[in-house]
């Protein structure tokens, strides 16, 4: 039987490793997929998703639980994201001159080789335009498109998440929907 | 607003996500689309770009999981043995919590402010006592003129 969220983090606050190995266990295909369905990147995906349980564990202590420990992780979820967007733009710039990861950050693998590669061969179109469809719309209207058809959210539950009202939920999603419906084609392929 | 027919758009939207939300008057909208081909296109290619969308969802095997659970924990038990993780950990303490972050940073304001106080005071109490001595020497020399122009009047 899973245990609540509170007791875990009660255990990692303890420094638990197990509790740790746990938490991350229940949350990371949730905590992955949050950031694929924001950029469509196995490895980006891969990268932050890790840094997000690392930020989690090392901010424990902050969490107070005032609110779920869900939306919590969800905020170091998408902090983590656009730090790592903004790394990745100070990268390419700097990338002629040096090579600023640091070694502990290197991948020694990439991530695509890890999947099913027939399955990833048959979504590649679709991905491909889903992704360009995702690089047009804005970092709120990707997060209210995420939250509600990868993360099955309701209105008024991304409205608390995000703290904006129903309204401006429904009109962002609406426009996000037919942005990636006009660059997707309907999504046929 | 659909281009032809002059339906909202927002309202298409609700029949499109009627299957996740609690949907009233869905009935009006799916009776307009039986007699509108264009919204009945336009509601099928919505939900057909969120069904590709919902598709792009990764699963790996358990193994790649496991993978990166490893790698976590070990970059975590990396972080715990640095020697900056407990000055990053009491960082990381006050910026979570932003009452104390902000009076911590108030008494840090307060600190500096005593210390430029306490210097704008010590530097006009130089002030003042240059002044003083300056007052001093010229008292001085004034004393001595009086001293000459008396032997002078005493014809010495």
């Amino acid at each position: 039987m899973e245990r609540e969220d509170r007791d875990i983090i009660q255990d990692i606050k303890k420094g638990s490793e197990a509790a740790m190995n746990e938490l991350i266990k229940k949350y990371q295909k949730r905590v992955y997929n949050m950031v694929y369905g924001m950029c469509v990147n196995y490895d980006t995906a891969w990268d932050v998703s890790q840094e997000v349980f690392i930020k989690v564990v090392r901010n424990i202590d902050s969490f107070r639980g005032d609110s779920s420990f869900w939306t919590f992780l969800y905020r170091v979820t998408m902090n983590a994201f656009y730090d790592f967007k903004r790394k990745e733009k100070v990268r390419s710039r700097v990338a002629n001159y040096t090579d600023t990861k640091a070694e502990d950050e290197k991948r020694v693998f990439e991530v695509r080789d890890m999947l099913n590669i027939e399955e990833d061969f048959e979504k590649k179109e679709a991905k491909e335009r889903i992704k360009e469809a995702l690089d047009g719309l804005t970092d709120v209207q990707k997060e209210v498109f995420m939250l509600k058809n990868m993360e099955g959210l309701k209105i008024r539950e991304i409205s608390a998440v995000l703290k904006i009202s129903d309204g401006t939920v429904k009109s962002h999603l609406s426009r996000a929907t037919e942005k990636i419906k006009s660059i997707t084609g309907g999504g046929k392929q | 607003m659909s281009d032809k027919c002059g339906f909202p758009r927002d309202r298409l939207m609700e029949y499109v996500y009627s299957g996740t939300e609690e949907a009233k008057d869905i009935a009006e909208i799916e009776a307009h689309i039986k007699g509108c081909a264009g919204c009945a296109e336009k509601a099928a290619g919505y939900k057909s770009a969120i069904k590709a969308y919902s598709e792009i969802k990764v699963d790996f095997s358990e193994d790649v999981w496991d993978i990166q659970r490893q790698e976590i924990i070990r970059k975590i038990r990396k972080e715990r043995k640095d020697p900056f993780a407990a000055v990053l950990k009491v960082f990381s303490f006050v910026f979570g919590h932003k009452k104390l972050g902000f009076a911590l940073l108030l008494v840090a304001l307060a600190g500096v402010w005593a210390g430029h106080y306490r210097n704008q005071a010590a530097l006009q109490r130089d002030r003042v006592m240059i002044e003083k001595v300056d007052v001093l020497e010229n008292m001085e020399i004034l004393e001595r003129l009086d001293f000459y122009r008396d032997l002078a009047e005493l014809g010495i």
